[in-house]
């Protein structure tokens, strides 16, 4: 009893450690932008609860799952008496956690945005030359497709490549973008569109920028210039907006300016997916059903996590628990998007919604368990290590 | 002893894993590189070239992997239980194994500076340098080939010589021999002509080469010689190719017969110089001069002309009375108009017309050619042009090269450059041109409404920052290019405002791009000169250009030093505390999954990268460069020695 009682301050140290590290640096990329608001026009509480509170609970939620890959490793292997029992620390500690954040803080889903923050300065750099990235179309009309992308395309290979990305359907005749396009793909299409002129080269230079609006927008778009004062800046929840009258609609990402590409967009897109984990479980507006739900979830992690374990060779466990890990990041918000939006019409209320889904998880992670036992009891576990 | 041999035990196998690892990084940049050459970038000729700039640049794009892949092995496969038990069973301790890794760690990590600093960069320059060769190859042939076609063979031996000064091709040579043997060689010349091709000629041997084949005088005419063989006839193409005789252009600078000496300016004296050499129509043209400008040598100068009169009476014998006449006539007309041109040339000339005066010059040397004065005149208007402008023939042949599109900066706060195509041309002599293509200059007034538009098509940098849009065509006068301004919906054409100073060093702005990853091959020293750079003319607002990308990329490289060092201290230790047991324990069966290893440390490397990188570009928009550049190394290196703690405390059981 002792030893689980070591074991559970550990793993406090563990979750506390990776909360600081993750809280550290989501704070200091934010709040180090703040310093682009002039002192006077910084609202604080707008700014505890616009940025502090959801730094904490993404962290706390990001924390929560690294530490059950760490607490399995550092932990569970080495456990073997209670190990049913040490197995549930950081579940339970974890639903504790979730149990808390979610009732100190009790935010929906876009309450817990660090992009909440509305003042242009933020998300745009004064003074600078910046290129313009058009949205790729969804759908396209037969013939402004065919004549004037198609047709325009000298390459070959080119041609094939957007024919294959655009889909006819063959009821509206439109052209539709292939749902599973990766962002490698997009960026191809992008710079195809935009050699063939069908997208035109659009520079823009910001000046003057104040929270809602742009004093001076210099725009450069088909050849000509042209310049906008006293431009407004609308926030939508992923976006920002910004109408030039007469000539163009502007979307932006609303992302802190990084205005150039690390290089590596494969990593770049898996990175983005990792950063809607912690939004999955705002996606039930119910305390007690965000509690179970963490509870199942971080069982059916562990059961999985802790199922992956090549006891000759370690190391080849960490690197396939950390693909895992990677994927139930990943995967996590879009799971719950799904199954929300196809129960929709089923399941009646957050709570009942949740609840049914934790119930699958621990059945699966039971099955999982269930699995692993039998087969090591059988022995064929043991042969294949 | 025994506890000896089981480091050296260990130390060998590290040597071997660091070898095969490292040569099997090699191999493979052989490969990829043998298999990523571009015939259509690149001319198969260049192949080792580029087969080795391109493998070197593979090899350090994988070095960092390929460092943590061996120190995995190493520590989680390759050194195994069966390694510590030592015949007396004494203990090894960890910092003992880990020696010769830790070793190789700082020589992999100094390995990795150098590289990113000074052997990528180098490699890098020679694949765009294989590119432009490639790319000027490409061009010549494709054009002396067309050439060819057209039965211009005169430019298509250009061409295909420009084409054979850059690539061996025996087929092209061929080709090149043929294009030169159905060019029509000069069969006869003044002797003032030959004169200035021997002249020209550097080398005695060519003179003397030359003198021989153009042996026969008849009446003031050298001949070619009949039954000219193909190799001489060869020589004599590139000898006189070699001193622009072919070129339909107009010579950059006019020469006389360089018989008189540059010093002599008097007419009076020229005109002697020419009665002698028997040039009457010339020296006529001189004294006619000094009788109209100096009273005092008017008498002799009339007597002269008489003289001339006399002479040339003498010369044309054959002549009738009445032809006699009508010459004489047409002879003192032609003076006459002479006299005309060169005054309105010389109008022009202070006018600052140069162009106009140029072709005026060129109609008195029509006439004339030997004229000094007109010679004078021709040469320095062509000087002045080439200062102040761009030549029609030459922004056309850069149009066939590869430019870089869509340039936009500001020139000051009310007004912003537009530049849709500028090219970079190199001249034979390894010097560069820029030509710009679809130029556009838009002022706001101070409530930033459009004031005024200036177009031009084209344009030519004259200097680093001194860009002329004016254009004219040597080869048709009526043929000129200014640029235009559109003002409240007037436009006029601009004939005395075509220089414009850019506040950008065309060098800079042509290779300067938003492409972070290009920029991160930089060398740290180059970044930190493009950081600390000047835009002038700009009222701090750097012409738009945002230089915080370049302060990223100098803390990122710097960072990744860091990375690569402490990334290999926690993979030391790491791979140790989850080693595998004993060889032969993992199934052999099972060994395709150990992919995943490489994978995994892929994924961790490019992640912390791409952290790194996030971090320092939001930071470096926010924190003055200096402190960011203290908390950057203070960072890493508290990240370093944490590491240095955890590889420490690594215990061996």
């Amino acid at each position: 009893m002792k030893r689980l009682l070591i074991n559970i301050i550990k793993y406090c140290i563990i979750l506390l450690v990776l909360f600081i590290a993750v809280f550290s640096f989501h704070f200091l990329i934010n709040i180090i932008n703040l310093t682009k608001i002039p002192k006077g026009a910084i609202d604080t509480t707008g700014i505890v609860n616009a940025l502090i509170v959801p730094i904490i609970v993404q962290s706390c939620y990001v924390a929560l799952l690294l530490s059950l890959f760490i607490f399995n490793y550092m932990i569970l292997n080495g456990v073997y008496k209670f190990k049913i029992l040490n197995f549930f620390i950081p579940i339970v500690i974890g639903s504790l956690a979730v149990l808390s954040v979610s009732l100190l803080f009790n935010r929906k889903i876009n309450e817990i945005t660090i992009r909440n923050i509305k003042d242009a300065r933020l998300y745009f750099s004064e003074k600078s030359i910046f290129d313009y990235k058009e949205t790729l179309k969804k759908n396209i009309e037969e013939k402004d497709f065919e004549n004037n992308v198609i047709n325009k395309i000298k390459d070959e290979k080119n041609r094939v490549f957007v024919s294959r990305m655009y889909i006819k359907d063959l009821y509206s005749g439109e052209y539709f973008l292939n749902k599973k396009i990766s962002a490698l793909e997009i960026n191809k299409i992008l710079d195809i569109f935009y050699s063939i002129d069908y997208y035109k080269v659009l520079k823009l230079y910001f000046e003057d920028i104040r929270k809602e609006n742009i004093g001076l927008v210099k725009v450069l778009y088909d050849k000509e210039f042209y310049n906008f004062t006293d431009v407004k800046v609308e926030f939508l929840e992923d976006k920002i907006l910004v109408n030039l009258p007469g000539l163009k609609n502007l979307e932006f990402e609303r992302n802190y300016s990084q205005e150039y590409s690390s290089g590596n967009i494969f990593i770049e897109s898996i990175l983005k997916g990792v950063k809607n984990f912690p939004y999955s479980f705002y996606i039930f507006d119910n305390i007690l059903a965000r509690v179970i739900l963490w509870f199942a979830y971080s069982f059916l992690a562990l059961s999985i996590i802790n199922s992956i374990n090549v006891k000759l060779y370690q190391l080849l466990s960490v690197s396939i628990n950390f693909f895992v890990l990677l994927f139930f990041f990943y995967y996590t918000y879009s799971l719950f998007n799904l199954y929300n939006v196809a129960v929709l019409n089923f399941i009646p209320g957050d709570f009942i919604k949740g609840i049914t889904l934790s119930f699958a998880f621990i059945i699966t992670g039971s099955l999982v368990q269930f699995g692993n036992w039998a087969l090591v009891k059988t022995g064929i576990w043991e042969k294949t290590k | 002893m025994a506890k000896d041999e089981n480091l050296s035990k260990i130390y060998f196998k590290t040597i071997i894993t660091f070898f095969v690892v490292f040569i099997s990084l090699l191999l493979f940049s052989f490969v990829y590189s043998n298999f990523s050459f571009n015939k259509i970038t690149f001319h198969p000729q260049f192949f080792f070239d580029f087969f080795k700039a391109n493998s070197v640049v593979i090899f350090f794009n994988n070095y960092f992997l390929c460092s943590l892949l061996f120190l995995t092995l190493t520590y989680s496969l390759v050194i195994n239980s069966k390694d510590l038990i030592s015949k007396t069973g004494s203990k090894l301790l960890f910092y003992q194994i880990s020696s010769r890794g830790l070793h190789l760690l700082v020589f992999l990590t100094i390995f990795y500076i150098i590289a990113l600093e000074f052997i990528v960069p180098s490699a890098l320059e020679k694949i765009d340098a294989i590119k432009n060769s490639s790319l000027r190859a490409g061009i010549s042939l494709r054009n002396g080939e067309e050439a060819y076609e057209n039965k211009d063979y005169v430019e298509a031996a250009k061409f295909f010589n420009e084409y054979l000064s850059i690539i061996d091709d025996v087929t092209i040579e061929e080709k090149f021999r043929e294009a030169k043997n159905k060019i029509v060689l000069p069969k006869k010349m003044r002797s003032t002509e030959l004169d200035a091709i021997l002249k020209s000629s550097k080398n005695e041997s060519d003179k003397l080469f030359i003198k021989e084949l153009y042996e026969k005088e008849i009446n003031d005419y050298f001949y070619l010689k009949d039954n000219t063989s193909t190799e001489e006839k060869n020589r004599l193409w590139s000898l006189l190719n070699g001193i622009d005789y072919f070129d339909k252009a107009a010579p950059i600078e006019y020469k006389d017969d360089g018989l008189i000496s540059d010093i002599i300016t008097d007419y009076g004296q020229l005109a002697e110089i020419f009665f002698n050499k028997r040039d009457y129509l010339t020296a006529w043209y001189y004294y006619q001069y000094v009788v109209e400008a100096d009273t005092a040598k008017r008498a002799e100068a009339q007597n002269k002309i008489y003289l001339i009169k006399k002479a040339l009476k003498y010369q044309k014998s054959d002549f009738s009375e009445t032809e006699f006449a009508e010459f004489m006539k047409n002879k003192e007309s032609e003076i006459k108009n002479i006299y005309n041109l060169k005054k309105t040339a010389a109008n022009y000339l202070n006018l600052k017309e140069y162009q106009k005066a140029y072709f005026v010059y060129q109609d008195i040397l029509g006439i004339n050619k030997n004229l000094r004065d007109a010679l004078n005149g021709i040469n320095l208007s062509r000087s002045e042009l080439n200062k102040i402008s761009a030549e029609y023939s030459d922004i056309e042949k850069a149009k066939k090269y590869v430019g870089k599109r869509n340039f936009v900066f500001l020139l000051d706060q009310h007004s912003t450059i537009y530049i849709g195509n500028i090219v970079k041309t190199y001249n034979e002599d390894f010097t560069y041109t820029y030509y710009l293509y679809d130029i556009k200059i838009n002022y706001f007034d101070a409530k930033t409404n459009k004031r005024s538009l200036i177009k031009a098509d084209f344009g030519q940098m004259k200097t680093n920052y001194l860009a002329t849009f004016y254009c004219f065509d040597i080869s048709d006068r009526n043929r000129e290019f200014f640029p235009t301004i559109t003002e409240n919906g007037v436009t006029k054409v601009l004939k005395d405002n075509y220089l414009y100073t850019i506040p950008i060093d065309i060098n800079t702005l042509y290779n300067f791009s938003y492409d972070y990853e290009k920029t991160l091959t930089f060398p740290i020293v180059k970044l930190l000169r493009l950081k600390n750079y000047k835009f002038t003319g700009s009222n701090n607002n750097n012409a738009g250009i945002n230089m915080d990308f370049v302060k990223t990329a100098i803390l990122d490289k710097i960072s990744r030093y860091f990375i690569l060092f402490t990334l290999g201290l926690l993979t030391i230790s790491l791979s140790w505390r989850l080693r595998s047991k004993y060889p032969g324990a993992f199934p052999i069966s099972l060994y395709p999954i150990l992919l995943v290893i490489p994978l995994f440390l892929y994924f961790v490397i490019k992640t912390a990268l791409y952290f790194s990188t996030l971090t320092f570009s939001i930071l470096s928009g926010c924190v003055d460069f200096t402190i960011l550049l203290i908390i950057a190394v203070a960072f890493h290196s508290i990240l370093s020695a944490v590491s240095a703690i955890f590889l420490a405390v690594t215990l061996v059981e």
